[in-house]
């Protein structure tokens, strides 16, 4: 197969255009893939995230949502002050992410020793038994995809709020939505919970204040995700520069 | 909602991460088989021309399936007490919850790490195989099971958490201390590798029959 070249003038963007062109490049000299960055289409036609049925954007009334005919699925939905909550949800979420991370969760007092549980304690066990992997898994479920979703959210919020630039903000965006799944701090809790039941009887359990503090936390990102709706994320970040 | 006639016309590209529909390149661009289409506003890879999801997919899944059996046959963890060690499998770990008397958390336990992981290989794969025969039975249903398969599948980490926690807590010396082993790391692959199954299907591919509007 040949290798094409392919330089679109009206796409969007200068430095996406480089980096394409650049990539092409790189590929072509390999002789295998040219990268095109397609045009984008500034109007009111919208496809269902789900099965990808196209539709008109009509506005809908405050508290109401707006469904795929085809699959049931949400196409958008408009809330009341949507953005304004999650900025607060996460700036609470970091503050208690940073008090989860110094106090202990659980403590356990058995022939007069104590030992202490913290989020950090939990990934780096599996280290020490020898299994790094696993502890890598643990790693990015627990502590670096929740930070990162944190973060993202709040750069998010800030920069429709003060009208930034929005190219960090929509590859951080797009990459958060594709590792919401791998952050799992809920499913921990619930580990949490069933250790505490599990070692109850057995031994003294003490909660310690970042267990609550951890409890607090996942309340708000399961908030934050609740009202925020990806539709309107996307809509308010435009790309920067001139597209036609 | 005003209703779109049909399905995606033939020169729209449409992202499923951010929802933006684009200008297909024109028609003067020979689209080969293994070009490279980029997102214009989120900058994700657009699955055109050549789509494996199905053989990655599938790919995905039989190693899962592979991985299920030492996940359930080697020890998740064991349990040192005194000195003498007690390995553990995930079945003999729920049966030890039911003899103590808490059958909740066995059976907490049981459906989150031995009937999910199960439900969501063969889900999976019964999801494969209608997509590879083009069947047009109950496509929304089928939808939906593939959303409850994606968003069921992270619950299943709930024991590996459980170990970590409770071998990071229960460490006190020669009296009673919990050591990991090998069946965890497979246990934890099986998760892994459904969830990354379940994330490369494409799920648009179940309404790739003919254009049956429900």
């Amino acid at each position: 197969m040949l290798p094409l070249f392919y330089w679109d003038r009206n796409s969007y963007g200068n430095s996406d255009t480089v980096t394409a062109s650049v990539l092409q490049l790189c590929f072509a000299s390999m002789g295998l893939v040219v990268s095109v960055v397609s045009r984008y289409r500034p109007s009111s036609v919208i496809a269902c995230g789900e099965c990808g049925k196209i539709y008109q954007y009509q506005a809908v009334l405050a508290g109401q949502e707006a469904i795929c005919l085809r699959c049931g699925g949400v196409l958008y939905r408009n809330r009341f002050r949507m953005l304004d909550s999650v900025l607060a949800l996460t700036l609470t979420g970091i503050i208690l992410f940073v008090l989860t991370n110094f106090f202990p969760l659980l403590g356990l007092k058995a022939q007069g020793m104590v030992q202490e549980l913290t989020l950090w304690k939990a990934t780096i066990t599996f280290w020490q038994q020898g299994f790094q992997l696993l502890s890598v898994l643990l790693l990015l479920n627990l502590i670096v995809f929740p930070l990162f979703e944190l973060f993202t959210l709040l750069w998010v919020m800030l920069t429709i709020r003060f009208n930034l630039s929005t190219h960090l903000a929509r590859h951080l965006y797009r990459w958060m939505q594709q590792f919401k799944p791998w952050g799992m701090l809920e499913v921990f809790m619930l580990g949490v919970l069933v250790a505490v039941v599990k070692l109850g009887d057995l031994a003294v359990l003490v909660l310690g204040p970042a267990f609550w503090s951890f409890a607090a936390l996942i309340v708000c990102m399961a908030a934050a995700t609740a009202i925020l709706d990806p539709f309107v994320v996307w809509n308010s970040l435009k790309p920067d520069d001139s597209d036609e | 909602m005003s209703n779109g006639s049909g399905s995606m016309p033939h020169d729209f590209l449409h992202c499923r991460v951010c929802g933006c529909l684009s200008h297909k390149p024109d028609t003067q661009y020979q689209s080969g088989k293994y070009d490279v289409l980029y997102c214009p506003r989120c900058g994700v890879k657009l699955k055109t021309g050549v789509n494996n999801s199905i053989e990655v997919t599938w790919a995905l899944l039989i190693a899962a399936a592979i991985l299920y059996i030492p996940a359930n046959l080697m020890p998740v963890m064991s349990v040192y007490m005194l000195g003498s060690g007690q390995p553990d499998t995930i079945i003999s770990g729920a049966m030890h919850l039911v003899e103590a008397g808490q059958w909740p958390l066995a059976l907490l336990i049981f459906v989150a790490s031995i009937v999910v992981p199960l439900l969501k290989l063969f889900s999976l794969g019964f999801l494969l195989v209608s997509i590879q025969r083009k069947s047009s039975w109950r496509q929304r249903d089928r939808v939906l099971l593939y959303r409850a398969t994606e968003y069921v599948g992270r619950w299943s980490m709930v024991d590996v958490f459980v170990i970590a926690i409770l071998a990071a807590l229960v460490q006190f010396g020669n009296i009673v201390r919990v050591e990991t082993n090998i069946g965890t790391l497979s246990f934890a692959a099986v998760v892994v590798l459904t969830m990354i199954a379940a994330h490369t299907l494409d799920e648009h591919l179940i309404w790739e029959v003919e254009d049956t509007d429900a």
